[in-house]
């Protein structure tokens, strides 16, 4: 796949790096990681060296005890950030106002610096899939889009940053690119955004396009901090051979290859490994995470 | 005031959701998705294969959080058959809100009302087991509540009170040492299991969920039944019930021991407050 060799740095002005660093509220090349109960064991032992913990919103919405006496612990010795599945930002359905005022409460809370959902639906209907679903990507639905995000960030009354989506089908009804809505809707809503490195190149790979072109496109200095996981290929189907987001090994050189173009370009931003699924113990979780380090280099 | 959603936009959901919930396929032996079931107007540039993927994300998830919501019965069902009844409860019941834990909310009922089991014993286990791993269940997912400590004047009027259970107890009947296989179930979830003989006599549990963590208590069978007793009547009601239901020989030592349990009840937080 074509990739330019020398990508352009982005030039932000010192108000708009100003208005980043306070949006972020963690130091710009923090590593973090996505908390998962089985790491809790090993945290509460060692306090590990992580810069800032990012948890699933919807796993502490509830008023459960045992979820939440662990998260106060986290929450003395580290940053915590929301990172949110339910929101449900494309649906045609109304924003679940319940699931809104939990998640602000839980963000003040835990004093969140900022709180991030996906670009996708969820639920339509009356039933909730529990996935991130694509649309087709079209103007009326950007508007709507924008305006949505835009309410969830004054709900929020902090910084809301939104993630860009890995997919495995595309719409012929689509007017637009992928990166084109993703990036108009950031710049539309006035929001943030959370650039999943790895979904560029699931998407890529899926769909066919030039990651490189999806990075030129970002705005950095609106980029709260930048995922990144593994994926899997499936060994047969597709003729393109489906990539899966699964974030259940360690990223591919590929993803980290373009992370590195993604830091020449935009850095230094905050990076997060996410692990959910044969999630390997805290010390190797933490040898996956260092390597952006040398990615940045 | 928000944005109207674009027109096209319900029917486009309504489409692709009913795609990814079509049911998979077990005619080959293993679940598979079924793209021939896809609408074909819903996907113009993509293979059916491609939307396979969301179809069979959809229902292994959903098989997924039934089988940590219902472990010990997963298990001992073997998870083929679990998953049948898993299938027929989504379609029946798909989730609704933004919670995937709330999924498996009702299948425990679904599980008792259409389980089919030739052998008793075996359905009999089957049953204590959904209610054990829903016990748990309720217990884990209970709300942080203050724990009920006797002021001086509950205290000097405890019988005439009604207890109020706490949200983060419950109490089971083991009749097969389900509780204990359980365990050995979450330590090697992917080692089967046989359907254990049943016992010469009923086992009790307290299941609590406390600032220490989840603990089970063994219980008395009288004790148990104070308990239960508790949790229907006033105090001095539910003693005197639970005196009638014994014998001369046992009610000789029930006042001690009554005190001692409701002793230990109130320390291990079994309630939360009480009702005049």
């Amino acid at each position: 796949m074509p990739h330019s060799s020398t990508p352009a740095r982005s030039s932000a002005s010192p108000e708009q790096t100003e208005r980043l660093t306070r949006a972020r509220g963690i130091p710009a090349d923090a590593l973090g990681l996505g908390l998962r109960a089985s790491h809790y064991p090993y945290i509460f032992e060692h306090t590990p060296d992580v810069g800032y913990f990012e948890i699933i919103s919807e796993n502490f919405l509830g008023s459960a005890l045992a979820p939440r006496q662990k998260l106060e612990r986290i929450r003395k010795n580290y940053p915590v950030v929301l990172h949110g599945v339910g929101l449900n930002l494309l649906s045609h359905a109304p924003l679940d106002e319940k699931y809104l005022d939990a998640l602000c409460r839980l963000a003040d809370e835990v004093d969140a610096p900022f709180v991030t959902d996906h670009l996708c639906w969820t639920g339509a209907h009356g039933v909730s899939h529990h996935d991130l679903l694509p649309t087709p990507y079209t103007q009326d639905l950007l508007e709507f889009a924008a305006d949505r995000a835009r309410v969830v960030q004054k709900r929020l009354g902090r910084p809301f940053g939104i993630e860009n989506l890995s997919s495995y089908v595309s719409f012929e009804s689509s007017t637009m690119s992928e990166h084109e809505f993703y990036a108009a809707v950031v710049r539309e809503s006035g929001c943030w955004s959370l650039l999943d490195v790895n979904n560029i190149y699931v998407s890529s790979q899926n769909h066919v396009f030039d990651p490189d072109a999806y990075l030129a496109s970002v705005d950095f200095s609106r980029v709260l901090h930048v995922h990144i996981a593994g994926h899997t290929r499936e060994p047969s189907g597709t003729p393109n051979g489906t990539i899966i987001d699964t974030h259940d090994q360690h990223v591919a050189d590929a993803v980290w290859a373009l992370y590195a173009r993604a830091w020449k370009i935009g850095g230094p931003f905050p990076t997060l490994l996410e692990w959910d699924a044969k999630i390997p113990t805290m010390p190797e979780l933490l040898t996956e995470l260092a390597k952006a380090k040398e990615a940045r280099t | 005031m928000s944005r109207e959603a674009p027109r096209w936009l319900a029917d486009f959901q309504a489409r692709f959701g009913n795609a990814i919930r079509t049911p998979l396929d077990r005619s080959s032996g293993t679940l598979t998705a079924t793209p021939g079931a896809y609408d074909a107007r819903l996907s113009a540039e993509t293979s059916a294969d491609r939307i396979a993927v969301y179809n069979r994300q959809y229902w292994f998830r959903l098989f997924d959080v039934l089988h940590s919501a219902f472990p010990l019965t997963a298990r001992l069902l073997g998870f083929w058959e679990f998953n049948e009844y898993a299938g027929k409860f989504f379609l029946a019941k798909p989730p609704r809100g933004w919670d995937l834990d709330d999924a498996p909310n009702g299948f425990e009922i679904f599980f008792r009302d259409t389980l089919e089991r030739e052998n008793e014993d075996e359905k009999l286990a089957l049953l204590e087991s959904i209610r054990i791993d829903a016990a748990w269940r309720s217990v884990f997912r209970a709300p942080l509540t203050p724990p009920f400590r006797p002021s001086a004047d509950d205290a000097a009027r405890l019988l005439t009170l009604q207890l109020t259970p706490s949200p983060s107890v419950a109490f089971v009947e083991d009749h097969f040492a389900l509780m204990e296989l359980r365990k050995n179930v979450l330590a090697d979830f992917d080692r089967a299991v046989a359907f254990p003989p049943r016992l010469s006599q009923a086992r009790c549990w307290a299941l609590a969920c406390t600032e220490q963590g989840t603990l089970q208590m063994s219980l008395k069978p009288r004790e148990m039944q104070l308990f239960a007793l508790l949790r229907e009547f006033p105090v001095g009601e539910a003693l005197a019930r639970l005196e009638h239901a014994c014998s001369a020989e046992e009610r000789a030592e029930l006042p001690e021991r009554t005190r001692q349990w409701l002793a230990r009840s109130v320390e291990q937080n079994f309630w939360s407050g009480v009702q005049t």
